[in-house]
C-alpha cells in the first residue's frame, strides 16, 4: 500500500527540481566549459599552456603546493580526528568547535589573518623580535611556506570532518588487542588503524587535493610570482577577460591534472591498504573474510617491547603529556588566525601591525558609515537569505523524495553532492562561461543559482540526516491510529524535521554569506557582495578596514554557531553528530 | 495523492516566498543619467574619487560608478563579447595605443570636449591624455637612511627585498637605465641585456600585480626597495610610511582617458571626460595624488612647490626616459611572455 506506482511518480516529481537545477547549473555549466575549451583553434591553445615554460611552471607550483598542504594537512589532522572520534561531553563539544568554527568562517578572511601573523610587523616577526630573538623581521610572507600554511589552515576542518566518520567506527579495543598482542604503539598505529581508515584518508585526501589545487586566494596574497597557481591564473584570465577559450583550456588542464594525481594517489592507497572497506564489507561467509585478512600479520613472531629499557614512569609521563601537548599546539594553530584579527580591526595605526599601537573603533566606523560597505553587506543578506530558501525548499523536497528507500539511491545521492566533489574554481569558471551568454554575471539571481547549488549538498546532508534519525514506527502509529498522509507530515514528520531545517537554513545563509570563488567570479560592478568587496580591498590596501569587516564576518559565523548549538542542544544531542559529520563528501 | 498535493502545496508557498525574495530588489528605478568609469583602485582611484567622479555627481547629478581592473585584455573582451558594462576608461598609453590599433574604442566628440589648454598631440581621436604619471625608485628610509642608486637596486651585495612590476613595462626600461643605457637610446630595448641585469638579484624579487598592491607593500614594511609610480609611493609617505624616491632611471608615461566602443553611457562619457580635464579639475588631482596635469592651465592653479614632485619638473624629466608605446605596441606580446617565463623561474 505504501509502495504503490502512482506514490513513487509523486516522489519523482519532488526529486525533479533539485535534479533540473543540478542539471540546469551544475552539469550543463561544467559542460560548458568543454566546447569553449576545444572550439577553434584547440591545438594552438592546448599548446600554448603546455609547450610554454611558464604555464608548465604553473602547474607543477600547483600539483606541488596541493601535495605538500595535503601532506602536511593529513598528518597533523589525523590525531586530532582519532581524538574527536573517541571523545564524549564536554570535549567533543569543543573538539567539534575547534573544527567547525573555521570551517564555517570565510576562506578569504582566514586568508588575510596570514598577513597580520606573517607580515613584517605581524605576530611572529613582532613578537619574536620583542623577545629579542631576532634583530631583523624574517621574511615571512610571499613565499611557499606562507601558502602552504594558509592551505593547512583551511584544510584541517574538512580533512577531519572525513576522517571522523570512518575513524569514530573504529573499536578502540582493537588497538588494546594489539598491545596484548606485544605491538609497539607505532606498529598498532600503522598496521591497524591507519589500513582501517584508508577510506577515510582516501577521501579525506581527495577533498583536500582538489580543493587546495583549485585554491587561488592563498597564493593571490600570501605567494609571490614564483607560487602562481593554476586556480590564480583562470581568476585572472576571467577577471581581465583576456581570452576565455583559454580559461577553459586551464580550467580543463586543471581538472585533468587533479584527476591523473587523485587516481594515481588510488592507486596507491590500494596498494598500501591491506582492508580496503572496513565500513561495509560485503555479508559473506566468514571463511571468505577469512581469507581477505592478511595473515601474514598475525604469523609474524612477536616482536618483544623494546621499551624496557626506558624508564616505565617516564615514558609514561611523556605519553601522557602528549595529548594536552598536540591539542595545545593544534588548537593554537587553528585559532590564531581568527583570534588575531580581533586586536588588529581596533587598531589604531593605518597598517596592519601587530601589536596595535593604539586602539579605536575608526576602522568599525569607518564600515558603518560607508554606504559601499553597507551596501555589500545588504547584498549579501539578501543572497544569502534566498540561498537559503532555495536549498531549503529543494532539500525538503529532495529529502522527502528519497524517503526511506529509493531505488538507486545510492547513485543518484552521489549526484546530489557531486557540487561538493568538483573544484570551486572550475565550477565558478563553468559558471561564469554559462551566466555570460545568458546575461547572468553580475546579477543576484546568478550569484543566488550558483550558492544554491554549492550549498544545496550541505543542507540535504544535514536534512537527509535528521530524516533518518525520525523512527519510521511513528508516522505508522499515527497512520494506524487514523491519521492521513498530510496529517502525519504536519504533526509527525515535519516537526522532527524542523531542527535539521532550522541548521541547514542556517548553515545555508552562513556559507552563503561567506562564500568568495563563485562571487569574486560571478560578481563584477553592479554587484558586490561582502567577500567581493573584501577580496578588492584587500588587494588594494591592506587597512585594518578589511580586518574590521572579518572581524565582524567572524562574528556573524559565531552567532550562528551559538544560534546552532542552542537548537540542537535545545532538541537532542544526536543532532550536533550530524552536524559534524554533515560536510562529508562522498567520492 | 493528498500527500502529494501537500508537498506541492509546501513547495508552491516555499517558492512564493524564494521569488519574493528574488524580487524584492528588482522594482524599476527611474535612473537618472549615468557613467561607468575604470580604473585601477587604491589611492589613484581614491584621488580621482576626489577630484572627478564625487564632483561630477555633484555638479550634474549624474551616478558616476566607479570600478577598477582597467587594462587592454579586459576592454578587448568587453568590446568583443558584445557585453559592454564600462564607459570612460583610464588607459596607460601602451593600452591605449593597443585599443586604437584593434578598434575597440570610440572616437571623443570634441564639440563637447573643449580643454584647449592641453597640448594636441595629447588630444587624439579616441583619447585624451590627462596625466603624465613617473615611475620611480623608491626605499625604505629606515634602511637606506642616505638613499639609494638606480645601479644598487641590481647588486647582489645589497640585500634588500625588491618590488617590481610583474608586467614588463617600465621594470626592463628600469633595469637598462639603471645599467647605464641613455634614455635617448634606450629603444629599441634589448631584452638580453635587461634580463641578465635582472639575474643579479632574482631571488630577492617580490613581483606585484598592481601598483596599488605595492603601495599596500610599502606601508605594511614588505619590501625595503620598490619601483612603482610616484604618486603611489608619494601617498604611502603621506600615509606615514618612512619612505623616499628618486627620479633618476624613472620612466614616465602618459594616462588617457578613452571610451569604450559600445559604451551603455556614450554621451554622459563625453561630459564627464570634458568636465575631469577641465583645469580645475585637474588641479585638484595633483593636489590629491602627485601626477602631473596635461592642462596648462592647470598648472597655474597649483602651488609652484607642487611642481617639483611632477614627472614633468624638469629637473626629474632629464633624469628618466619616457615610455615609447609604439615600441611596446609591436613588441609586446615576444618580450611579455619572455619576461614571464623568466621572472617566474
Amino acid at each position: 500500500m505504501r509502495r504503490s506506482g502512482i506514490i513513487d511518480w509523486g516522489r519523482l516529481s519532488l526529486l525533479a527540481p533539485a535534479f533540473l537545477l543540478l542539471l540546469l547549473a551544475f552539469a550543463l555549466p561544467l559542460l560548458a566549459i568543454v566546447p569553449e575549451a576545444f572550439g577553434g583553434s584547440a591545438v594552438e591553445r592546448f599548446l600554448r599552456i603546455f609547450g610554454s615554460p611558464v604555464y608548465r611552471t604553473v602547474i607543477w607550483t600547483t600539483v606541488r603546493i596541493s601535495l605538500e598542504a595535503t601532506t602536511i594537512t593529513l598528518i597533523v589532522s589525523f590525531p586530532l580526528a582519532w581524538l574527536l572520534s573517541r571523545a564524549s561531553g564536554v570535549k567533543g563539544l569543543l573538539l567539534g568547535l575547534l573544527v567547525l568554527v573555521p570551517f564555517l568562517t570565510s576562506v578569504l578572511v582566514r586568508t588575510f589573518a596570514w598577513l597580520a601573523i606573517l607580515g613584517q610587523r605581524g605576530l611572529v616577526n613582532g613578537t619574536l623580535l620583542s623577545l629579542g630573538v631576532i634583530s631583523e623581521p624574517l621574511p615571512l610572507l610571499f613565499s611557499e611556506p606562507a601558502v602552504v600554511l594558509a592551505l593547512v589552515h583551511s584544510s584541517i576542518p574538512m580533512m577531519v570532518f572525513a576522517l571522523v566518520t570512518v575513524l569514530r567506527r573504529i573499536d578502540g579495543r582493537i588497538l588494546l588487542a594489539a598491545h596484548t598482542l606485544g605491538a609497539s604503539p607505532l606498529r598498532a598505529w600503522l598496521g591497524i588503524v591507519v589500513p582501517i581508515a584508508i577510506r577515510g584518508i582516501q577521501s579525506g585526501v581527495t577533498i583536500i587535493f582538489l580543493f587546495t589545487m583549485a585554491s587561488f586566494i592563498a597564493p593571490a596574497f600570501l605567494g609571490n610570482q614564483r607560487q602562481q597557481m593554476l586556480g590564480q591564473v583562470i581568476q585572472s584570465e576571467i577577471e581581465t577577460g583576456a581570452d576565455w577559450a583559454f580559461a577553459a583550456a586551464l580550467g580543463i588542464t586543471l581538472a585533468v591534472t587533479a584527476t591523473i594525481v587523485v587516481m594515481a594517489f588510488s592507486t596507491v592507497a590500494r596498494y598500501f591498504s591491506r582492508w580496503q572497506r572496513p565500513g561495509s564489507l560485503p555479508p559473506t561467509l566468514p571463511q571468505q573474510q577469512a581469507r581477505n585478512v592478511d595473515k601474514a600479520l598475525l604469523r609474524q613472531p612477536v616482536a618483544l617491547p623494546t621499551s624496557r629499557l626506558q624508564i616505565p614512569a617516564i615514558w609514561h609521563f611523556g605519553a601522557r603529556l602528549v595529548e594536552p601537548a598536540y591539542l595545545c599546539v593544534v588548537s593554537v594553530f587553528i585559532l590564531i588566525p581568527l583570534v588575531v584579527l580581533i586586536p588588529v580591526s581596533f587598531s589604531a595605526a593605518d597598517v596592519l601591525i601587530f601589536p596595535p599601537p593604539g586602539y579605536s573603533m575608526r576602522w568599525f566606523k569607518a564600515i558603518l558609515g560607508s554606504p559601499e560597505w553597507i551596501a555589500a553587506a545588504l547584498t549579501s543578506l539578501r543572497i544569502g537569505a534566498a540561498t537559503c530558501v532555495a536549498t531549503l525548499v529543494l532539500a525538503t523536497l529532495t529529502v522527502l523524495g528519497f524517503g526511506r528507500h529509493f531505488r538507486f539511491q545510492g547513485a543518484l545521492e552521489a549526484i546530489v553532492l557531486s557540487p561538493l566533489t568538483v573544484p570551486s574554481v572550475v565550477f565558478a569558471l563553468g559558471a561564469y562561461l554559462t551566466f555570460a551568454h545568458i546575461g547572468l554575471v553580475d546579477t543576484e539571481i546568478g550569484i543566488i543559482i550558483a550558492h544554491t547549488v554549492l550549498i544545496f549538498p550541505v543542507v540535504y546532508l544535514v536534512a537527509s540526516a535528521t530524516y533518518s534519525s525520525i523512527d519510521p514506527w511513528l508516522s505508522l502509529a499515527a497512520a494506524s491510529l487514523g491519521a492521513s498522509p498530510s496529517r502525519i507530515f504536519r504533526t509527525v514528520i515535519f516537526p522532527l524535521l524542523l531542527p535539521g531545517l532550522a541548521i541547514g537554513a542556517l548553515l545555508a545563509m552562513l556559507l552563503s554569506f561567506d562564500e568568495s570563488v563563485a562571487s569574486i567570479f560571478l560578481s563584477d560592478l553592479s554587484v558586490k557582495t561582502l567577500p567581493r568587496k573584501l577580496w578588492e580591498g584587500i588587494r588594494f590596501n591592506t587597512s585594518p578596514e578589511s580586518a574590521a569587516v572579518s572581524v565582524m564576518l567572524l562574528g556573524v559565523t559565531c552567532v550562528v554557531v551559538i544560534i546552532g548549538m542552542a537548537v540542537v542542544l535545545g532538541r537532542r544531542k544526536n543532532a550536533l553528530l550530524s552536524l559534524q559529520g554533515a560536510p562529508e563528501p562522498v567520492c | 495523492m493528498t500527500k502529494n498535493r501537500l508537498y506541492m502545496g509546501v513547495s508552491a508557498a516555499l517558492l512564493a516566498a524564494a521569488s519574493i525574495t528574488f524580487f524584492a530588489k528588482s522594482a524599476p528605478a527611474a535612473d537618472p543619467a549615468e557613467v561607468v568609469v575604470t580604473s585601477y583602485g587604491g589611492s589613484f582611484q581614491d584621488a580621482q574619487k576626489k577630484a572627478f567622479f564625487d564632483t561630477y555627481a555633484k555638479a550634474t547629478g549624474a551616478k558616476v560608478t566607479g570600478t577598477t581592473g582597467s587594462g587592454y585584455a579586459k576592454v578587448k573582451a568587453m568590446v568583443e563579447s558584445g557585453n559592454v558594462t564600462w564607459d570612460v576608461v583610464s588607459a596607460e598609453s601602451s593600452a591605449h595605443a593597443n585599443e586604437v590599433k584593434d578598434e575597440l574604442l570610440q572616437p571623443l566628440d570634441y564639440s563637447v570636449i573643449k580643454a584647449d589648454g592641453i597640448p594636441a598631440e595629447l588630444r587624439t581621436k579616441y583619447g585624451v591624455g590627462y596625466i603624465k604619471f613617473g615611475m620611480n625608485l623608491a626605499w625604505s628610509k629606515d634602511k637606506f637612511p642616505s638613499g639609494l642608486t638606480p645601479a644598487q637596486f641590481f647588486d647582489p651585495a645589497v640585500k634588500a627585498r625588491r618590488a617590481v612590476p610583474l608586467e614588463p613595462e617600465y621594470t626592463l626600461e628600469f633595469a637598462l637605465l639603471a645599467d647605464g643605457v641613455k634614455p635617448a637610446e634606450l629603444y629599441p630595448l634589448d631584452v638580453d641585456r635587461a634580463l641578465k641585469v635582472y639575474g643579479r638579484i632574482k631571488d630577492q624579487i617580490v613581483a606585484y600585480k598592481g601598483a596599488a598592491d605595492t603601495q599596500a607593500l610599502i606601508q605594511q614594511g614588505e619590501v625595503d626597495l620598490a619601483y612603482i609610480p610616484n604618486g603611489r609611493v608619494n601617498d604611502a609617505i603621506k600615509a606615514g610610511a618612512k619612505w623616499a624616491y628618486g627620479w633618476d632611471a624613472s620612466v614616465s608615461d602618459t594616462e588617457w582617458w578613452v571610451v569604450m566602443k559600445g559604451a551603455p553611457h556614450a554621451a554622459e562619457a563625453m561630459k564627464f571626460i570634458n568636465f575631469a580635464v577641465q583645469p580645475e579639475q585637474q588641479a585638484e588631482l595633483t593636489r590629491q595624488i602627485p601626477y602631473g596635469p596635461t592642462n596648462v592651465d592647470a598648472l597655474k592653479l597649483l602651488d609652484p612647490a607642487v611642481a617639483k614632485d611632477l614627472p614633468s619638473y624638469p629637473d626629474n624629466a632629464k633624469l628618466g626616459a619616457v615610455l615609447d608605446s609604439k615600441w611596446w605596441n609591436e613588441n609586446r606580446e615576444s618580450v611579455k611572455t619572455r619576461w614571464s617565463t623568466y621572472i617566474m623561474q
